[in-house]
């Protein structure tokens, strides 16, 4: 009897602290999956497009991405309730950019607006001494020396 | 199947020019110290590591891109001929990187095609490029004036088997997922790789205007990945055998 107390105590303890570490594991580490297909305006899928998912509210989580098949399909594991930004980029075509927070999983597809910009011109462009990046300018301070600067004192 | 592709891009592209503009963007190597632990060396070998090491940092790569397709290959370059260890320097350089002879990513098929040698014959196979499991990290750094970000990844070596930790850094403001040789996948264009005995670093890219992507494809030497793991089993069990 004295036995079975000793057991029985010994199993409730190891299950409570079981659960204890367990739960949070469970509840924090809940992924969803963002499916979908990118393609063009005339719903041709587009292949090779790159889709990259940033956490915005937490930096613990990370930065995942995918490269959209040959049938235009991509999928994503997105953490269960974290807000998300996705770049969606493909040369070629206009930059998307979209914001995500999944409790479920889900299915969106994005279509992607062509564009006449080339390799060539990405390069030249992120050349430039002025990059405008969304609601920020960033001014490449090395594209601004004057002659005076290079000049041994 | 294997075959009607082949044939399909020999008809595109070996005896065409690819009519467009090229992006050429060049690296060169930076061999990692790997006699640094090794204090049991012969002076003679390492003379020669040290050799092959000199070699490594003068060579230097290219990776042409357009619309369609990447390709990646060494710049010839002409190396003094009064070197007598020409051809094992050029052997001890190679070891590091293990580049391939050449490699052509295919975009819109997703197929990457490149020429291997082993024990002096050349195999052109063809495949789906290579998955290295790639992690992005917060990490970003700025490489020729573009922001890069850090990746992680897993590669196994072909001929050992043995899988090692690479580190590339890329750029997502260049969409393009091609890097040196079958190292690509990334979201942007690979401009640095950290690898097992080198590190890989852009140098310069460059625009042109020259429709200069000549591809030497044997067709019939074209394998597929299945068969060469099977030629590469079959030859470590000789060699094992040899060796016994």
């Amino acid at each position: 009897m004295k036995f079975k107390i000793i057991i029985y105590s010994f199993l409730n303890s190891y299950l409570k602290i079981a659960v204890f570490f367990l739960f949070p594991i469970i509840s924090f580490s809940q992924t969803h999956q963002l499916t979908g297909k990118t393609q063009d305006s005339l719903q041709n899928p587009v292949p090779n497009t790159n889709i990259i998912a940033t956490p915005l509210t937490q930096e613990d989580f990370k930065i995942t991405f995918a490269i959209s098949s040959l049938e235009g399909e991509y999928k994503l594991k997105l953490e269960n309730n974290i807000l998300y930004q996705i770049a969606i980029t493909h040369l070629g075509y206009k930059k998307i950019t979209d914001t995500i927070t999944l409790t479920s999983d889900k299915v969106k597809n994005y279509t992607l607006q062509e564009s006449t910009e080339t390799l060539e011109e990405v390069l030249i462009k992120a050349e430039m001494a002025v990059i405008v990046k969304e609601d920020t300018i960033t001014y490449r301070t090395d594209q601004f020396k004057t002659r005076d600067e290079g000049r041994p004192t | 199947m294997t075959k009607y592709f082949v044939s399909f891009i020999l008809i595109c592209l070996l005896n065409a020019e690819i009519q467009a503009q090229n992006t050429d963007v060049y690296y060169k190597v930076f061999p990692k110290d790997i006699l640094k632990d090794k204090q049991n060396i012969d002076q003679q070998t390492r003379r020669l590591v040290e050799g092959g090491v000199n070699y490594a940092k003068r060579e230097e790569y290219i990776l042409k891109i357009n619309d369609t397709l990447s390709l990646f290959s060494k710049v010839n370059k002409l190396i003094s001929l009064d070197d007598p260890l020409k051809d094992i320097h050029e052997g001890i350089a190679k070891n590091f990187t293990n580049f391939n002879n050449q490699t052509l990513y295919i975009f819109n098929n997703n197929q990457i095609i490149y020429d291997i040698s082993i024990l002096n014959t050349t195999y052109t196979v063809m495949q789906e490029p290579i998955n290295f499991n790639w992690k992005l990290s917060n990490n970003q750094k700025e490489i020729l004036g573009y922001n890069a970000q850090k990746a992680e990844g897993v590669h196994k070596d072909i001929l050992t088997g043995k899988t090692f930790k690479i580190e590339a850094w890329f750029i997502r403001d260049i969409p393009v997922s091609a890097g040196p040789d079958v190292f690509m996948g990334l979201p942007g264009l690979i401009v640095e790789l950290d690898l097992l005995r080198s590190v890989i670093k852009i140098s310069k890219i460059e625009k042109t205007n020259k429709a200069d992507i000549n591809l030497k494809i044997d067709e019939k030497q074209s394998i597929d990945r299945d068969q060469l793991d099977k030629i590469i089993r079959n030859l470590n069990t000789k060699v094992n055998e040899i060796s016994n």
